[in-house]
């Protein structure tokens, strides 16, 4: 394994600023709303989250390439926000996290029959939000080290392209994709 | 809340996205629009996540066991397997960092993965559920004082993966997303302690960064957990500039951060390192002791070439 290239390190925090007047009442409005939302929650989940949270990695959305031609390959680029498929990290505020993908280099078939897939230099994303546009390529088979945001989020995408044959077996084709997290600083 | 008004998006977007679409190249065919309907519907893909806690482990050589909790916030029923392996943040000579994994760890490596046992090693986590996962260390009868490590690492993906429904002529594609996360597992017995030397400490100037290379190595028969500061200050001492970051030192480490320092005058500076053990993250309880280490080190931030209007 490798790392990605250097982070950068959080600035410190300067201290405690006093809110006072209505501005305070601004806040202490939308901390009940916040509350009464956790709150809500908690009643389903029993959150376990705490100022440092360990990281959560949740699926939001597979790769999908829908139905494709046989003989001609089919891409979905990282950025397409509606196919690119999508992990979504919640942890500390800017932490490094290592992400290391698991990639198959083809898809299972009916009979047995395989579908490569390939995954380009280019072909992951990060961004501190889910906007697949303004994220930073990177190389999926190579993992990385990416920083968590301000509010401890960050996003994968990635694409990829398969390639059909001209005989390609007609069927459905499934694989798995694998991302890894881990705090670096245990 | 969030997350629910994401994935309705997603799904609206979906549905758009595909009735746009050019349909004459496609193997698709009349009969074929209700399956991919019911594909698309049936198929969206649902939210999967599993939380841990705690996010580092540590287990005491007198209670010998510890738990690991796992929670579904999702919507649909997690399947989840726990497995231990030796490892442990390391670097590699560009100053950046990984998890060093390692299965079959030398018997003179401080592992404990042999000897801990995560029971149950699958659950199944219905949503909004929680679990308990008890890790459990059964470590040989003369193991000598000291610290043993190991990861924890936990994979989840959907009990049920939605299939994508085919019929003769299509060539259906899915790839489903599985994640897994990895934590610490810290074993203690008898007396440990932690400690770390600063090796070398030097810094460059790159642009509107400084570029500060950190070589560790750790003291002690503990991991050294703690935190790096760097504090920048100007001729007259007055600090422009200060970062800090977490740092875990397994055995040696060679760091190398970058310290954005956009419209710094160039001029003479100090830069200070210092590591302590002093972090949030990890309950104090649990945090080993050990003197700060700093050293201060002079720089001069060059003039920069002037930026074209």
């Amino acid at each position: 394994m490798s790392a990605g290239p250097r982070p950068e390190v959080r600035r410190r925090a300067r201290g405690c600023r006093i809110v006072r007047g209505a501005r305070a009442s601004v806040l202490a409005a939308t901390a009940a709303a916040i509350a009464l939302a956790l709150f809500a929650v908690g009643a389903r989940t029993e959150e376990l989250s705490a100022p440092d949270r360990p990281p959560t990695v949740t699926g939001r959305g597979d790769l999908d390439f829908e139905d494709v031609v046989a003989g001609v390959p089919a891409a979905i680029t990282r950025k397409d926000r509606h196919r690119a498929g999508a992990w979504w990290i919640r942890g500390t505020a800017n932490v490094d996290v290592l992400l290391s993908l698991a990639l198959p280099p083809s898809l299972s078939g009916p009979a047995g029959a395989q579908l490569p897939i390939a995954f380009g230099s280019d072909d992951a994303g990060f961004s501190w939000q889910q906007r697949p546009d303004l994220a930073t390529g990177f190389n999926p088979h190579v993992p990385r080290v990416e920083r968590l945001g301000s509010n401890g989020h960050g996003w994968v995408f990635l694409g990829g392209t398969v390639q059909p044959g001209l005989g390609q077996r007609a069927g459905a084709y499934l694989g798995t994709v694998v991302l890894t997290v881990a705090y670096v600083a245990q | 809340m969030l997350e629910m008004e994401s994935r309705d998006r997603r799904r609206d977007e979906l549905g758009t996205m595909r009735s746009s679409r050019p349909r004459g190249a496609r193997l698709r065919r009349a009969g074929l629009h209700a399956g991919l309907l019911a594909w698309i519907l049936a198929g969206t893909p649902p939210a999967q996540a599993i939380v841990l806690a705690p996010h580092a482990l540590f287990i005491d050589h007198h209670t010998r066991s510890g738990i690991l909790y796992v929670q579904n916030p999702g919507d649909d029923v997690e399947e989840v397997s726990i497995a231990l392996e030796y490892g442990y943040p390391a670097s590699d000579s560009a100053g950046g960092v990984y998890i060093e994994l390692i299965p079959d760890p030398p018997a003179n490596a401080p592992s404990a993965a042999g000897w801990v046992r995560a029971l149950p090693q699958r659950i199944r986590v219905l949503p909004g559920a929680r679990q308990a996962v008890r890790l459990l260390a059964q470590p040989p009868a003369e193991l000598p004082d000291g610290e043993y490590w190991s990861r924890i690492i936990v994979t989840s993906h959907a009990a049920q993966a939605p299939v994508p429904v085919s019929e003769d002529a299509a060539v259906r594609v899915g790839l489903t997303l599985e994640m897994r996360t990895i934590t610490s597992l810290i074993y203690r017995k008898g007396q440990v302690s932690t400690g770390v030397a600063l090796d070398d400490f030097a810094v460059e100037s790159a642009g509107d960064t400084l570029v500060a290379a950190v070589r560790v190595s750790r003291r002690g028969s503990g991991a050294y957990l703690g935190k790096v500061e760097f504090v920048l200050t100007d001729a007259q001492g007055k600090e422009v500039g200060g970062w800090e970051q977490a740092i875990a030192v397994y055995f040696d480490l060679y760091r190398r951060y970058s310290l954005p320092t956009k419209g710094l005058a160039p001029g003479p500076y100090s830069l200070a390192v210092r590591l302590s053990t002093e972090r949030s993250d990890i309950a104090q309880a649990q945090l080993l002791p050990a003197e700060a280490v700093e050293r201060t080190i002079q720089l001069v931030v060059p003039e920069r070439a002037r930026e074209e209007p």
